[in-house]
């Protein structure tokens, strides 16, 4: 059976998060969670590739303490077959080389698979590292910022845009992608998939389960460490421009700008 | 072998770039007494000079057959074998799309932690110290833990060092072996480009995902042009829904720009767009959420809906345009002087 690995990470919705006073770290407690923007996507492409071609689909998620069930819910309904979740408390304290080190380890155990799907870079953190690294530490070629993705047997052929470019890449499989947003528009699940999503299986495992000794945590494997958290200092004015119609907010602003001298009335 | 140096490397895919990064290079050099290796993997130019007159005291030039149109995977194979060549304490990375997993590559092959997009960079006590983007809206102060410290950098975050033709400096040759690589291009296009500099222009409105389809970008387009500016976009414009070429983008991962007004509508402040655009001498702000972070960033804020409030600016605008040429007008009749 073709198997594709998905990755995925549940962060903080950062859209959520606000600053602390002015300039103070936003409070995290209690902040909602979500799958990662890009790894939606990298679900929505395994989706579509198994309706295509036939697959198992297996997402992989590190998580710190118990998973939402109902995001773990929700990949499952969109088409993922089985959830393997990793637990460890630190987990929101790993960078890339934690992550990475830890993904490895559950996706050797899940062998065999043809193809690894990870989102291009992660809303909270947007390393952009720990697919190619997970692609080294498994001997994989690997194929980033993917924007379409073809299947012909063994080989797979995929647009990757770059700056000014978009090339297209061949390989052959077992290979692991990233994948760009514009590649796809994720799909809400239907009720009946959502109720249909509790009888698929989900496993559980912890870093020993994976082989690391008993000490071993996220945060310990982890080479980068956050000291502080600040918003960004801003010295702008803040004066709120106000009017009983968009036509009077329109002529404050014009004022403004003719004594600023941005509009030339000459 | 080496023994462990104080050198900083610096390598990017491209070029300029890679010049650019000689700026923080120099600094975090300066700062623990290292030198600045210039790693260059580009087989056609591989012993240009060039890299020590803009301020890099050796290059190191990398020979390997497959690097030639070779991959990220073998690109960062190559870096990985330079880094351990040259046993720096600090290794700075252009974050281009491939500069990006290169970076990954050659770090994970090291076995080390990788700071990404850093904003600032400095050495306290021998350690890399680095601010980041983090969370959306925030910035995270992170030290890198493991050596060599590997960080990239943004493109554009700094200008080239002028160029200095009697700087002195050896251009040394390494061969490495690096596998054939596993992937292979069939072929490239050029992505749409509008072709506007819009580090040049002098006013910009931009657009951020508060404009609901690719059909209502004229509105857009109506005000800048009233106002003689350029229309820019933040990421999910450019490069999720692709409504707008990828050179209009404003931000972390396109343009830094500084004109004298920036009228950001419908944007939501990620930190992404922020420092593309904090340098504007006149920041506007239009949303309709009032706690939207991109507020913070304003002189004049309007909390309002920007499908009501552009359209409005751009009407009395262009009254004012008129009714200026219309005195302008009267006063040349009056003053008689012009046809």
């Amino acid at each position: 059976m073709f198997t594709i690995i998905v990755c995925l990470k549940i962060t903080l919705d950062t859209s959520q998060l606000r600053p602390h006073g002015d300039r103070g770290a936003p409070k995290l407690d209690g902040a909602p969670l979500r799958v990662s923007l890009l790894d939606e996507n990298a679900l929505e492409l395994a989706v579509q590739l198994k309706e295509e071609h036939g697959a198992r689909i297996v997402a992989v998620s590190l998580v710190s303490g118990s998973a939402p069930r109902d995001l773990v819910l929700k990949a499952l309904a969109i088409g993922a077959d089985e959830v393997v979740l990793i637990r460890d408390d630190t987990a929101f304290e790993a960078d890339a080389l934690a992550t990475t080190a830890i993904l490895a380890a559950a996706v050797r155990k899940l062998e065999p698979w043809s193809l690894l799907i990870c989102g291009d870079g992660s809303s909270d953190q947007y390393n952009r590292q720990v697919g190619p690294r997970l692609a080294d530490s498994l001997g994989l070629p690997s194929l980033t910022l993917v924007t379409k993705v073809q299947l012909a047997g063994e080989q797979i052929t995929v647009d990757r845009a770059l700056e000014e470019y978009v090339e297209v890449v061949e390989a052959k499989l077992p290979v692991l992608i990233t994948v760009s947003p514009e590649i796809n528009h994720p799909r809400l699940p239907t009720v009946l998939q959502i109720m249909g999503a509790s009888r698929k299986p989900v496993t559980e495992w912890d870093l020993q389960d994976l082989g690391f000794p008993a000490a071993t945590s996220a945060a310990g494997l982890a080479g980068l460490n956050t000291l502080k958290v600040t918003a960004p200092p801003s010295e702008r004015k803040r004066v709120a421009i106000e009017g009983e119609s968009a036509e009077e907010i329109g002529r404050k602003l014009a004022r403004i700008f003719v004594q600023e001298g941005l509009v030339k009335t000459t | 072998m080496n023994t462990e140096s104080n050198a900083v490397c610096v390598f990017s895919e491209s070029r300029d770039v890679g010049l650019q990064l000689l700026v923080p290079a120099r600094e975090i050099a300066s700062a623990m007494s290292g030198e600045v290796v210039f790693v260059s993997l580009q087989q056609q130019d591989l012993q240009s000079r060039d890299p020590i007159f803009h301020g890099a005291d050796r290059v190191l030039a990398v020979q390997s057959p497959y690097l030639d149109g070779g991959s990220p995977e073998t690109f960062g194979y190559a870096l990985c074998e330079a880094i351990r060549n040259v046993r720096p304490a600090v290794a700075l990375i252009g974050a281009t799309g491939n500069g990006t997993e290169i970076a990954a590559r050659a770090a994970q092959r090291l076995g080390v932690a990788c700071a990404t997009q850093c904003l600032e960079m400095a050495v306290e006590q021998g350690t890399l110290v680095v601010e980041r983007r983090w969370l959306g809206a925030f910035i995270a102060g992170q030290i890198v833990r493991t050596r060599p410290a590997l960080a990239t950098v943004p493109p554009g975050r700094y200008e080239i060092p002028p160029r200095d033709h009697l700087r002195g400096g050896q251009v040394e040759l390494l061969s490495v072996e690096v596998p054939e690589p596993r992937t292979r291009v069939t072929a490239t296009r050029r992505r749409p480009c509008s072709g506007v500099r819009l580090q040049d222009a002098e006013i910009i409105v931009a657009v951020g995902r508060g404009l609901r389809n690719k059909e209502d970008l004229p509105l857009l387009y109506e005000l800048a042009e009233v106002l003689g500016g350029a229309v820019g976009g933040t990421r999910p414009l450019t490069d999720d829904f692709a409504w707008l070429p990828v050179d209009l983008k404003v931000g972390l991962s396109g343009h830094t720009v500084r004109p004298s007004l920036y009228i950001a509508c419908g944007i939501s402040g990620q930190i992404e767009h922020v420092v593309g655009m904090r340098e504007s001498r006149l920041v506007v702000a239009i949303d309709r959420d009032p706690n939207a972070l991109i507020l913070k960033e304003a002189d004049y804020r309007i909390v309002g809906d920007l499908y009501e409030i552009v359209p409005a600016l751009t009407r009395v605008l262009k009254d004012v345009r008129k009714a200026g040429a219309k005195t302008a007008s009267e006063n040349r009749a009056t003053s008689g002087k012009e046809a």
